[in-house]
């Protein structure tokens, strides 16, 4: 018995890690992350270091325009959060 | 070195060139940094400065013997010796004034046993601080030396050029824009304006204008080492010759190695136009095994092949380290991986699929941290 060689591929078989995963922030007008929701409380957070911005694959179809800060919130340890340029969306990352 | 090895370059500006992409500027003559050459500069940029310098490749095995050489020669002076890179060492000659008649005494003293064991003429600078003896030595000529007394390290830096600092280039910069040229315009500014300027680098800053240099020695640490070398009757120029030549060499190594793990490799070859080509390997974790060893020496020469045929190949294990960890790397590995295979059948019988995935570097060096790594389900 032959299996169904035109079945879809398990995403599970292969996966990325540090997968971006979505977060919800305020920021100020400047674009700098003031406040971030964590678990269910929005927490105010703080830059740990100074933003920096990941400017990729521009030259092909799909371009990456991030802008990472590494900011500690008030109560729990220092986390990655990028803001996507092109989506507008915020996301929280292992870097 | 290279003006010892060809007298006819002795009155031209020479650049040594980095092996590496972008070739870089290694070193240059006096002449070349008259003409703006410096340290790290690309060499298009380089040669757009001085157009009628003479580029060298680098010979990093006569470099790194030569200076060991100059490190071991420094040793007999004072067992603590700080070598940062190669041609800049730090000697702690505290205590040592009683044995000479005065500081230039010693200072002479430290010229000649350089010149003695490598026959290169050393600048040297004597005075309180790291930063304050290097500024001392950059201004003394070839086989000169400068004595800075204690109490006048600031005076000594006022009229220097801040490029001399040893700070981020970013501070340098900063520095140039806010019309800094000398150390001791930087000097005269109060620690709190130079750390309103420049944050936690501001304190730093202030200290080595002012002379004081608080960062401590690290003495060089003669590791042990085993090597073994040999020669070809011709010249060779196949990687798979190179590689079986490196794994006898290595097994060569087993004895004098005597169980125990090292933490640098250094594979050098003499190539056919006399000049030396080398690559160091330095692990983050001692490595006992002959497997591993020999894959690391067959991915060296396969991935950074010398630029010429050779004719001799040494093999350097140097930092020798107790094989902790290895009785689970050599004795368990094969029951360890059995029962993984085990686990991992058993959990895809019992869930439909494997949960235990191998992590495979796609893009290590990639900014974008997802495009780095995936996980591979194990049996995939």
């Amino acid at each position: 018995m032959v299996g169904n060689t035109r079945a879809a591929s398990d995403a599970r078989r292969i996966r990325r890690l540090k997968t971006p995963r979505g977060v919800e922030v305020e920021a100020g007008g400047d674009g700098t992350p003031l406040r971030l929701r964590l678990v269910r409380a929005w927490q105010d957070v703080s830059l740990v270091r100074r933003p920096w911005r990941v400017d990729q694959h521009w030259w092909r179809g799909e371009p990456v325009r991030r802008v990472y800060y590494r900011v500690a919130p008030e109560d729990g340890p220092p986390l990655t959060i990028y803001h996507d340029l092109i989506s507008g969306e915020w996301f929280r990352q292992e870097y | 070195m290279e003006v010892q090895r060809q007298s006819a370059l002795a009155r031209r500006a020479l650049i040594v060139g980095d092996a590496e992409q972008p070739k870089r500027v290694l070193d240059c003559s006096f002449g070349a940094s008259s003409e703006g050459v410096r340290h790290g500069m690309t060499l298009r940029k380089a040669l757009g400065l001085c157009p009628e310098a003479v580029v060298l490749p680098p010979d990093p095995v006569l470099y790194r013997a030569r200076w060991e050489a100059v490190l071991d020669a420094l040793s007999t002076i004072s067992p603590d010796v700080e070598g940062e890179g190669l041609g800049r060492a730090y000697v702690n000659v505290g205590g040592l004034g009683s044995h000479y008649r005065d500081d230039e005494a010693l200072a002479s003293h430290i010229v000649e046993a350089v010149n003695e064991a490598s026959s290169l003429d050393a600048s040297v600078g004597l005075a309180n601080g790291k930063f304050p003896a290097f500024a001392a030595a950059t201004c003394s000529g070839p086989g000169e030396s400068q004595v800075v007394p204690a109490g006048s390290e600031g005076a000594f830096l006022s009229s220097l050029d801040v490029e001399l600092l040893p700070v981020d280039a970013e501070v340098l910069f900063r520095l140039r824009l806010l019309g800094l040229d000398k150390i001791g315009e930087v000097a005269a500014l109060s620690l709190p304006e130079l750390q309103s300027q420049f944050g936690f680098a501001g304190k730093r800053l202030w200290q080595l204008a002012n002379g004081i240099d608080e960062e401590p020695l690290r003495p060089h640490l003669f590791a042990e080492k085993v090597e073994a070398s040999l020669s070809f009757e011709a010249p060779v120029a196949g990687v798979d010759v190179m590689v079986a030549a490196a794994k006898q060499l290595l097994s060569r190594l087993r004895l004098s190695l005597r169980e125990r793990a090292a933490r640098e490799l250094v594979l050098q070859a003499e190539l056919t136009s006399g000049r030396g080509w080398e690559r160091r390997l330095v692990f983050r974790e001692a490595v006992s095994e002959n497997d591993r060893l020999a894959f690391l020496l067959r991915s060296t020469l396969t991935n950074f092949p010398p630029p010429q045929a050779v004719r001799s190949l040494s093999l350097r294990l140097s930092d020798l380290a107790g094989e902790t960890g290895k009785q689970l790397a050599l004795g368990q590995k094969g029951r360890l991986q059995r029962q993984i295979e085990e686990a991992t059948r058993q959990l895809k019988v019992r869930y439909g699929f494997s949960p235990i995935y191998h992590c495979v570097d796609v893009e290590p060096w990639s900014v974008i941290p997802e495009q780095r790594q995936m996980l591979v389900e194990s049996d995939a």
